[in-house]
């Protein structure tokens, strides 16, 4: 087998939940967790309204059948050596906007579609318990391997039915409710300072060049930010001095990627035999798990000695539900929060560079939001940064680290006017269409300006298409039940460090070619990558 | 499916009123009598249909706080249970309420806005509008369909 998987699991932006994107056609990793399917679409009747029955059958979708789909895999065939991104064009240009891969070894079939109205169809159909297929080796990690500490919950990323409602609905008025998240503003602004001050020791005073590398230190913020709201717990990963175990975490967590990809999204052969590379992965997963569940109960014993205070923290929250939910959400934040969360403030980081004149005009909203450079952020003031928000919705517009959603149908769709049965996968190709013209005017082109809805500031004015744009075209932290349960989170970092940064700095790009990205679990920016920090005049 | 979901959702509205109203009796025991009438705030909720539904509510409650606490029977509203992640407690006002209304929706309403059907200049989701004495008298609009991920 030399290509078993054109599967590819895809992360939404900062955060914890992760859109498996993927074709796993061959991959023989499915014994443990591929129950997914019809098991959790209940059964219902035939579907028999007009709408139906006047719809194309599903065997007369365009597609490949599976011989020729594994002929495109073979050496001189169309999809030979491609990755997700690639092939995908290529299928698309092969068979339109619409079309299906025959699944096979008990795989369900997949739509591929390109068309918005399919992705309404799909979202709003999904019902109270959306499917989307999780992770493997975290799932047997978690019930198989050590039941004793997660106690047969086995998180939000791969329990489906009942068992992912029960964590879900406990945890969103902790981690969705605005109010609750934007309580840790203060100690987010705090970390962004001291992430621009650690910038500043390393930054050249006349070239304005940085001595390390910016990606690197970006993952450190992340970490030290999420393990903040996680964990309550200060790292000092941005200090000289950081906490050994800390640094023993981060390191793990950004290794954490490279086994998932590897055991979840390429061909392995684990379920059937424990390679010596996973087991090693499952000697990383104990020690993550060791030193997250010390962290936990560090914090437990502090909450204990201190008096009831008004607000209760993440953690305490957490904590107050159910024991286990809480080690099994706090290690899935720091996991999910790190990689994600720097990739998107990069892409959009980099946009802004390019494109002086509308990192100008951020400059100016940001001397309104923070007119003394060393004051503190608060509530109040980050209420009205409609250019910011702006901003970033324009970067992940262009990158948005997932490229498509995916879902497993639980009732019978008639999607771009074809049958589609429940227990159905269905692609959405929501990258692909938020850099096309035909949803978005000079799709290339960085224009913040695209999303305001109001007008902003003196020159800065509203734009039509912000309010009769199809918002399905754009959904980088996915739609309804299943939206990333670390949207919120994601957003309060990204908003803050991007205050401080753009607030402080003009910044510039130094690499001639433009960010490369690789495609691995989540997109993330690689390669060469370089920005020169000017301090602005009045900072 | 629909049925299913709909007995859910009615199950934990359900559950989730007791909860609220064990509250409240436990809180009008505690402050001796019930609320004074000056805390009463009327509402209306008028469906598509041209249905009225009369509920009231106590000032400082939101408007999903009056659909849940009076029993208003529309399907799947509030499914979120106010965290901002659906739009199934969308409402249409008439123009002059929707302009007196203290607090301009946030963005994190607005995104969600996006999503709903049958988006007006002057919709607003539920959870985030909280009743003052002003508004005693008001009448909103419910939309045809409240269908969201979780209504379906």
């Amino acid at each position: 087998m030399m290509w078993k998987s054109t599967g590819k699991t895809i992360k939404s932006p900062g955060h914890f939940a992760y859109q498996l994107c993927f074709v796993r056609e061959f991959s023989v990793g499915g014994i443990f967790n591929q129950q997914t399917h019809l098991e959790y679409a209940e059964a219902t009747a035939p579907r028999v309204d007009e709408k139906w029955q006047q719809a194309k059958l599903y065997k007369d979708m365009p597609g490949p059948s599976s011989w020729r789909m594994i002929s495109y895999f073979m050496p001189g065939g169309a999809l030979y050596n491609t990755n997700l991104i690639q092939m995908n064009r290529r299928m698309r240009e092969m068979y339109g906007d619409i079309y299906s891969m025959p699944g096979l070894m008990g795989k369900a079939n997949v739509v591929f579609t390109y068309n918005p109205e399919d992705f309404e169809v799909t979202y709003r159909n999904e019902g109270l318990w959306p499917i989307r297929i999780g992770l493997e080796s975290f799932s047997y990690y978690r019930k198989v391997q050590r039941p004793d500490v997660f106690g047969g919950i086995g998180g939000l990323v791969s329990e489906q039915g009942q068992a992912w409602a029960d964590i879900r609905n406990k945890v969103n008025p902790v981690l969705m409710k605005v109010q609750n998240v934007r309580q840790n503003l203060p100690q987010l602004d705090q970390i962004a300072k001291e992430f621009l001050d650690k910038l500043e020791t390393q930054r050249n005073s006349e070239t304005h060049l940085l001595d390390n590398d910016f990606h690197d230190q970006l993952k450190m913020w992340a970490f030290e930010s999420i393990s903040f709201v996680a964990l309550n717990t200060r790292m000092g990963l941005l200090t000289d001095e950081p906490d050994p175990n800390a640094s023993r975490l981060a390191h793990h967590m950004g290794e954490f990627f490279n086994y998932s990809f590897k055991y979840d999204v390429q061909p392995s052969i684990w379920p059937y035999y424990k390679t010596p590379g996973f087991k090693k992965f499952l000697k990383t997963y104990d020690d993550i798990t060791e030193i997250t569940t010390n962290y936990i109960e560090a914090a437990i014993k502090r909450f204990e000695s201190q008096n009831e205070c008004e607000k209760k923290c993440v953690l305490e929250q957490l904590l107050s539900l159910n024991k286990q939910v809480a080690v099994v959400m706090v290690m899935d934040m720091l996991m999910a929060g790190i990689d994600t969360t720097s990739s998107s403030l990069l892409t959009i980081l980099y946009h802004l560079s390019r494109n002086p004149e509308k990192q100008e005009q951020l400059s100016q909203e940001l001397r309104r939001v923070l007119p003394d450079p060393q004051g503190s952020l608060s509530e109040e003031s980050t209420k009205n940064m409609p250019y910011l928000r702006a901003c970033i919705k324009e970067g992940l517009r262009i990158t948005s680290i997932t490229p498509g959603n995916f879902r497993i149908t639980t009732k019978d769709l008639v999607l771009s006017g074809y049958q589609v049965p429940r227990g159905t996968g269905v692609l959405m190709g929501v990258l692909e269409l938020s850099n096309s013209d035909e949803y978005f005017a000079k799709s290339a082109e960085f224009l913040p300006e695209r999303w305001l809805k109001a007008d902003s500031a003196p020159g800065v004015q509203a734009c039509p298409e912000a309010r009769s744009r199809n918002p399905f075209v754009y959904l980088p932290f996915g739609f309804g039940p299943r939206t990333c349960i670390g949207k919120r989170i994601a957003e309060l970092e990204i908003e803050t460090l991007l205050v401080r940064l753009l607030r402080s700095y003009k910044i510039s790009w130094l690499p001639e070619t433009p960010m490369q990205y690789e495609s691995t679990i989540i997109l993330a920016p690689c390669g060469d990558i370089r920005f020169k920090l000017e301090p602005v005049q009045d900072s | 499916m629909l049925v299913i979901n709909t007995c859910k959702i009615a199950s934990r509205l359900a559950i989730r009123s007791l909860q609220l109203r064990s509250l409240n009796a436990s809180r009008t025991f505690s402050t001796g009598l019930a609320l004074k009438q000056k805390d009463v705030v009327n509402v209306t909720f008028v469906r598509a249909n041209g249905d009225k539904i009369k509920a009231s509510g106590k000032v400082g409650d939101s408007l999903l706080d009056v659909v849940v606490n009076n029993s208003v029977d529309l399907d799947g509203f509030g499914a979120c249970e106010g965290t901002l992640t659906c739009s199934t407690c969308h409402l249409i006002f008439k123009t002059n309420d929707y302009e007196k209304l203290p607090d301009k929706p946030g963005d994190e309403e607005l995104d969600m806005l996006d999503l709903a059907y049958e988006l007006t200049d002057t919709s607003r989701l539920g959870c985030q509008i909280t009743l003052s004495k002003d508004m005693d008298g008001l009448e909103v609009h419910v939309p045809s369909t409240i269908n969201d991920a979780r209504a379906a």
